[in-house]
């Protein structure tokens, strides 16, 4: 058996239903039982004392004499009342005068001497002591003694079948109240049903459909409201997810792509700078204020610098002062008009000359701006020959790269004898 | 006579006796006789509550009421002692003795014992009219004009009514009374008016 508040709503309704009705026809049978008992005795008691008053008012004259024969013959009039067991009168001395038995009453059970006037409810019987008095004076007792039984069986009766009333009028409240029940139970279990629905399948689009109470319909339709709102939002959520996603995977894509182009980018950039850095030539980049941005592997090695050491500086420090005046001076214009081709001396970083042969020439990005100047040389080779005006050097390698781009101060200045005098040559030439 | 009867007087008689308050004779039964005039005593008077007088007489409208012995009285103190503090319709009770003479005229209740004088019948007679009762112990003294007769059979001391008596007396005597009693010679119509 479950404890009731573990009963599920609709049977606990039912319940409560049958436990308040059966309280009502409870309390209704024992306010009947009681007024029935009451009013029972009172009509006993009523009864009762009416006759014996007026056997005691008959008497007064038998009483009064002493007539025994007389008084018997009064109280004989009671064999009429069944439920009067015995009966008896006593002089005002409280001698009995005559006594009346009903048939099977034994005779002790008849008290020899009155007692004071006054009546009494004793176990299944009621007792009255009634004075008879004539002309204001007491002139005896009477004694009446009444079987309440058939009233003790009448309110058993009464009794039982209240307690038949109760026990149907419960068991029909019960049987009514299950069915009824669902009026009330009915529109609540829908909304819990519809609660599960939506916890357990995030449907959003069940309703409730109103029924029951005034308070259950308007908490149906607010469900309801509810679940509609929820609904919107959740459809607002769905949409601006999806339409997230869309953006993402757009985006994704067009990423993908620019990484593509970028890589494709990146792959020949890395092309040209692997292609720079393993030229033969002497290659190096200043910026448009003469300083060194980049200087390749052979420049590094023909000039005995190491990348640290001549990034960031100017360009004159590989000038050589050995250089005809001028030379340098007209390479900047040239560079800037389009290019400058020539031979001229260069110094290392011991402080050794030599010759190279130089083309310069501006970058430019590709809105056109110049961004930096390129200059490509090689080690004017002492073989070659002197009357070139350009400065292409075979020679070994590792002697002749010499970075003269730039501006125009860049000289020829080779080094040792020899490239002095094809110095000499040039400046000849 | 009635002394004859004494010895059979009853226990119902002592009863009556006793609940009229009158306990000097309970249990004096060793004494013959010595029972049957207290009981008259008491039967006197509640002769005297179960009647009426009629109301324009002086017998009702004297403040009291006046038992009266005429001629022999055999009761002795006991009448006195049976009526001492008791009432009769709200009025005290009296016990008077008339020996001859006159003045029983205005009693309520007139007693005469046995045996009867030739006077005593005489004075009788001149009562039969007025609102009197009378009581005799005499045989038949009521069949013979007297309005109750009290008499002595076996155990019992009853008592006979003569209506006629005591319609021309203009006594009402209650039915109570005369459940108790022997009722003889009803009234007729025309002797009931005065």
């Amino acid at each position: 058996m479950k404890r009731p508040r573990e009963l599920p709503f609709r049977h606990q309704l039912a319940l409560v239903v049958t436990l308040t009705s059966g309280l009502a026809v409870g309390l209704a049978a024992l306010g009947a039982v009681w007024h029935e008992r009451r009013q029972a005795y009172s009509d006993v008691r009523d009864d009762f004392l009416s006759l014996a008053r007026i056997l005691a008012a008959n008497s007064e004259a038998a009483v009064s004499f002493g007539d025994a024969k007389a008084a018997q013959e009064t109280l004989a009039a009671l064999a009429i009342k069944p439920a009067v067991t015995s009966a008896r009168l006593y002089t005002a001395d409280g001698q009995s005068l005559a006594t009346y038995r009903r048939q099977g009453v034994e005779a002790g059970s008849v008290p020899a001497v009155p007692e004071r006037a006054g009546y009494r409810f004793v176990g299944r019987a009621f007792v009255v002591f009634e004075t008879v008095s004539y002309d204001g004076e007491r002139v005896g007792t009477l004694y009446l003694r009444t079987d309440t039984s058939p009233l003790t069986m009448r309110l058993g009766r009464a009794a039982l079948i209240l307690g038949l009333v109760f026990l149907t009028a419960t068991v029909l409240a019960l049987a009514a109240s299950a069915r009824l029940q669902a009026w009330v139970s009915g529109p609540i279990l829908e909304v819990a049903n519809v609660v599960r629905t939506v916890a357990e399948q995030r449907n959003y689009s069940v309703r409730v459909t109103p029924g029951g109470p005034v308070e259950m319909r308007a908490l149906a339709e607010g469900f309801n409201e509810m679940l509609a709102q929820i609904q919107r939002r959740d459809d607002a959520l769905l949409a601006a997810r999806d339409g997230l996603e869309r953006k993402v995977e757009e985006r994704l894509q067009q990423l993908q792509r620019e990484i593509s182009v970028r890589k494709t980018a990146e792959a020949r950039s890395e092309l040209l700078s692997h292609a720079v850095a393993s030229s033969r030539e002497l290659i190096c980049i200043t910026d448009t204020e003469d300083r060194f941005t980049f200087a390749n592997r052979a420049f590094l090695e023909a000039y005995g610098y190491s990348q640290d050491e001549i990034l960031g500086r100017d360009l004159s420090l590989i000038d050589s002062p050995r250089n005809p005046a001028g030379v340098r001076a007209a390479i900047g214009p040239a560079t800037h008009g389009g290019g400058w081709r020539g031979e001229l001396l260069n110094r290392r970083r011991d402080g050794s000359d030599f010759p190279i042969a130089l083309s310069t020439s501006v970058i430019r990005d590709d809105q056109g701006r110049a961004v930096g100047l390129l200059g490509v040389a090689n080690e004017h080779q002492r073989g070659a020959a002197q009357g070139r005006a350009a400065a292409v050097a075979g020679g070994r390698p590792g002697i002749d790269g010499r970075c003269r781009d730039d501006h125009g101060t860049r000289r020829h200045d080779p080094l040792g004898e020899r490239r002095l005098q094809r110095a000499d040559g040039l400046r000849a030439g | 006579m009635a002394r004859a009867h004494g010895r059979t007087i009853t226990c119902t008689a002592v009863a009556v006796a006793l609940s009229l308050g009158c306990v000097c004779t309970a249990g004096a039964e060793e004494r013959e006789g010595s029972l049957e005039y207290p009981v008259k005593a008491a039967l006197l008077l509640n002769f005297a509550k179960f009647t009426e007088w009629p109301a324009d007489s002086p017998q009702a409208r004297r403040p009291v009421v006046s038992i009266c012995v005429l001629g022999r009285d055999p009761f002795g103190e006991v009448l006195d002692r049976t009526v001492a503090g008791r009432s009769a319709g709200g009025r005290t009770v009296v016990v008077k003795r008339y020996d001859g003479g006159e003045g029983p005229g205005s009693c309520n209740v007139v007693f005469v014992a046995s045996p009867e004088s030739g006077q005593l019948l005489e004075q009788l007679r001149a009562l039969a009219d007025e609102p009197i009762l009378t009581v005799g112990e005499t045989d038949s003294f009521a069949a013979r004009g007297g309005v109750i007769g009290l008499v002595v059979e076996g155990d019992f001391v009853r008592f006979e009514v003569n209506l006629a008596a005591a319609a021309r007396a203009r006594l009402q005597l209650s039915s109570k009374l005369l459940g108790l009693a022997r009722v003889i010679a009803r009234p007729q119509k025309q002797e009931r008016r005065p």
